[in-house]
């Protein structure tokens, strides 16, 4: 299972989108062996949230499976951006 | 100097309000800046999808998957012409078919002579939906507007609604476990917004608009495809005509074709598997039946 840290930008349904702190962003859709149900994540889009997403490849789609979201800690908007321009 | 048209229709005459050409802000009604309708809670909506002016260019598979955030599936060639989708499945709810017309022999068809019959295919958000009469749990349901949505929150991914549609359009996630389907842009209408894939048709084969509306606008259309030399046209999905069989009555989102409906991968004659209830338990009540005199006829004889 790889890991992946980022903000949900937007859902639909079970789908959400991801954005990184290196500004990559990835589809998810959520697993039906998820922890979460899909109403869980439209609160997550409106706060903006970040989140940790341990996910896994789908070969049929262009896309990835979500199995497991963790919400991370409120972060100061844009630290994560700054820090990337450091490095 | 004549009126502005949209879709045969006149622009409406709020476009004056907004000249400029981008917008910070959403547009109030914007439906009806684009397609000429103001969407409102209460009234049927639906698609008119006519055929013969589709060019297969897919903007409305791109605009659905844009805006439903729907990955690409079907990955490879299918070998199917230009279509790379296939079908409509739970992540593409807007399809292109592509139906390349060949003669009995290829060789001898005239050059720059080749039939194409292109179609748009989506969810036909019955009247009658089948689809919603398999639902145990009520998650698919009739919206505001009259479309036929599914409630994830309340789907249990049994899938009676796959096979009861007689179009083939309900399919199942094995990702999350839940049927998926074109929704109208259930979330679009609300906020006044004409579906996505109608809004990106640069043709206006895909027409959005009040149901009634639709259907006068498409009598019109086949009216004057009869009087230009196309006597092959007419409507799929209209009241109690092609496509609106079985129970069905009139499909919100209905079709002009030019040819057999099984040339673009709809039925004939569709029906509700709930109308086929009664002659199905009364044809298993007459085999029992049958059955349980032959055996008495078998066991009476030996005796």
């Amino acid at each position: 299972m790889k890991r992946v840290e980022g903000t949900v930008l937007f859902t639909q349904e079970s789908r959400f989108m991801l954005e990184t702190d290196a500004g990559e962003r990835h589809l998810f859709i959520l697993s039906h062996k998820a922890s979460a149900e899909a109403q869980q994540l439209p609160p997550l889009q409106h706060r903006q949230a970040r989140v940790r997403v341990t996910y896994d490849n789908d070969p049929a789609i262009i896309g990835y499976a979500a199995h497991a979201i963790d919400v991370l800690p409120e972060q100061r908007r844009g630290q994560g951006a700054r820090q990337w321009a450091r490095q | 100097m004549g009126a502005a048209m949209i879709a045969g229709l006149p622009l409406s005459n709020r476009v004056r309000d907004y000249p400029e050409s981008e917008f910070r802000h959403p547009l109030p009604h914007e439906a009806e800046l684009t397609a000429g309708v103001r969407i409102e809670p209460g009234r049927s909506y639906g698609f008119f999808t006519d055929t013969t002016v589709c060019i297969g260019c897919k903007a409305c598979e791109v605009a659905c998957k844009e805006w439903n955030n729907l990955p690409a599936d079907n990955l490879g060639l299918t070998g199917d012409s230009y279509d790379n989708t296939g079908h409509l499945s739970a992540n593409t709810w807007r399809h292109v078919a592509f139906i390349e017309q060949m003669a009995d022999r290829p060789t001898e068809m005239r050059p720059f002579q080749s039939n194409w019959l292109m179609m748009s295919d989506v969810c036909k958000h019955c009247h009658n939906p089948p689809c919603m009469e398999a639902c145990p749990t009520g998650a698919l349901f009739k919206t505001e507007f009259d479309t036929v949505v599914v409630q994830q929150d309340i789907c249990n991914g049994c899938g009676y609604c796959v096979p009861a549609c007689p179009f083939g359009v309900v399919d199942l996630n094995p990702l999350d476990g839940k049927a998926h389907k074109c929704t109208l842009c259930y979330d679009r209408l609300k906020g006044g917004l004409e579906p996505a894939c109608a809004k990106s048709c640069p043709t206006d084969s895909i027409q959005f608009g009040e149901v009634a509306d639709l259907q006068q606008r498409a009598a019109k259309r086949l009216e004057h495809l009869h009087a230009v030399g196309v006597p092959s046209a007419y409507l799929y999905g209209a009241p109690d005509g092609p496509g609106a069989t079985g129970g069905l009555k009139y499909l919100n989102a209905f079709f002009l074709l030019t040819d057999r409906p099984e040339v673009y991968n709809l039925p004939e004659a569709p029906t509700r598997p709930s109308d086929r209830v009664a002659p199905s338990l009364l044809s298993g009540l007459a085999a029992v039946a049958g059955l349980a005199v032959a055996a008495v006829a078998l066991f009476s004889r030996r005796d």
